[in-house]
């Protein structure tokens, strides 16, 4: 399962415990969820991460109950390997939300030729297989981990 | 090949499993195989009565070792309104019975880690073939059942010798009575489903718990043979857009019992609120929901409605 990636965190009320994870690059992102966590009272770990093993992470992620929820803020490369261990020990996209820092390459299929295009920031691109025009949609696949190019009608 | 809307079934066998619960062993009437089904599947059974035929649902399951066969159980309702009574008084081995082809929908999560099966009374039916399809796969699940006593604990014997690790049971009755509560909830590890099964006040326990310790909807699953109660139960007015016909729907009668006397074919299925299949389109009114199928979105959009079980306050205009 993938899960996509959000751009802005919001806050989940009337959970029983928060987990925040960040890089040492993400964890400013995630102070107004903390105070708004305390303002709950509810209880919540804040980790930094950088070295810890997958084992580690693996059964503190593990051993959280339902009812948990999750904040994870860092690079594309250290969230999308958080993402999958969170993901594999049980967490499910109701229960967490992450948000990338810095310029990432997404996935873009063309809707004619179905080819995976590596697009950066663009809004408009021509597709690397066909050569059409793809106007980069947000219509966004969980089985692919990939958005849609729609064709650019001219 | 012609595919028969309704199975024939014959009744092999009737088993009392306590004073108020029958097992009914079902096999086709021409002795094939009945069809396979998912953990979580019921049938609707179809009983001839004067007034024509009275449609219940009951969960299958099958402990026998013989594959092809039906198995059900129906529990004797003290308010009955027929389909328990007429299982109960009426049927005997051997008669012949006409049923639908297996349904589902309350089948297990593809996604859990962990199972939870939460039972009271004859709300452990549907859990028999989950559980049977969980061993099968090799899955993780534990069952929580209450029942008054021992004795009134059906499939007793059954579930400690197949499922003795997987299998709590809470007898509310006698001495050192022990109460199935919605705290369990609280033990649970991350990515587990739980599934409540059982009387109205059972269900809405647990599911607010549930909510209320912060379990995501995708991760709750419930069951219901009956509609939801309802509090308001007023007339209310439905003018079909698309028609242009003006319609009365009694306080006692469904809007979808209306659309249907009517001949406006709405394709609908569970009748409780559970399966999706009569949702319309509502373009002007307010809705009074009781269904259990749409989001909390979809409820306070107002756009759709499942007209088997929810209503309209003054009118409705429907896109039908």
């Amino acid at each position: 399962m993938t899960i996509p990636v959000h751009e802005e965190l919001s806050f989940r009320k009337g959970k029983r415990k928060y987990l925040f994870c960040a890089d040492s690059n993400g964890a400013e992102s995630l102070y107004d969820l903390v105070r708004l966590a305390m303002e709950e009272n509810a209880p919540f770990d804040f980790l930094v991460i950088e070295n810890e093993s997958d084992s580690f992470l693996d059964l503190w992620f593990s051993q959280q109950k339902m009812g948990t929820y999750l904040y994870m803020a860092g690079n594309w490369e250290w969230v999308n390997r958080l993402k999958s261990l969170a993901v594999e020990a049980g967490f499910s996209e109701y229960e967490m939300q992450m948000k990338a820092l810095g310029n990432r390459s997404k996935k873009v299929i063309c809707s004619k030729c179905h080819g995976v295009n590596d697009v950066a920031d663009e809004s408009h691109i021509s597709c690397m297989h066909c050569g059409i025009k793809l106007e980069v949609s947000s219509h966004y696949s969980r089985r692919l981990d990939a958005y849609l190019g729609y064709t650019s009608i001219l | 090949m012609h595919r028969h809307s309704t199975l024939e079934v014959r009744v092999r066998n009737i088993i009392e499993e306590t004073s108020t619960i029958k097992r009914f062993t079902l096999q086709a009437a021409d002795c094939s195989m009945l069809p396979s089904f998912s953990g979580g599947s019921h049938i609707t059974t179809f009983l001839p009565q004067p007034s024509g035929n009275l449609e219940r649902h009951y969960s299958i399951f099958n402990t026998t070792s013989e594959r092809g066969l039906f198995e059900i159980a129906v529990r004797l309702a003290e308010d009955s309104s027929g389909g328990s009574r007429y299982w109960h008084q009426h049927v005997q081995v051997g008669d012949c019975l006409s049923v639908s082809y297996p349904k589902n929908y309350f089948p297990l999560s593809f996604q859990a880690k962990h199972h939870v099966f939460y039972a009271a009374g004859i709300g452990i039916t549907p859990f028999l073939s989950m559980m049977a399809e969980l061993v099968d796969k090799n899955g993780s699940f534990e069952l929580h059942y209450a029942a008054k006593s021992k004795e009134q604990c059906a499939f007793y014997d059954y579930l400690r010798q197949e499922f003795p690790d997987q299998s709590h049971f809470y007898f509310s009755n006698g001495e050192g009575a022990n109460r199935l509560l919605p705290a369990h909830l609280l033990n649970h590890r991350i990515g587990t489903h739980v599934y409540f099964c059982g009387p109205e006040n059972m269900i809405q326990d647990f599911k607010a718990a549930a909510q209320s310790f912060g379990y995501p909807s995708f991760h709750i699953h419930l069951e219901r043979f009956a509609p939801l109660a309802k509090k308001e139960q007023h007339a209310f007015q439905v003018h079909l857009k698309k028609s242009g016909g003006q319609l009365e729907v009694p306080a006692n009668v469904s809007l979808l019992d209306v659309l249907l006397q009517k001949g406006i074919k709405v394709p609908y299925s569970c009748r409780v609120g559970g399966c999706g299949t009569c949702e319309i389109k509502v373009d002007e009114g307010q809705i009074v929901h009781f269904d259990s199928f749409l989001s909390e979105e979809q409820h306070s959009s107002q756009q759709i409605m499942l007209c088997c079980v929810s209503r309209g306050r003054g009118r409705l205009v429907l896109d039908i």
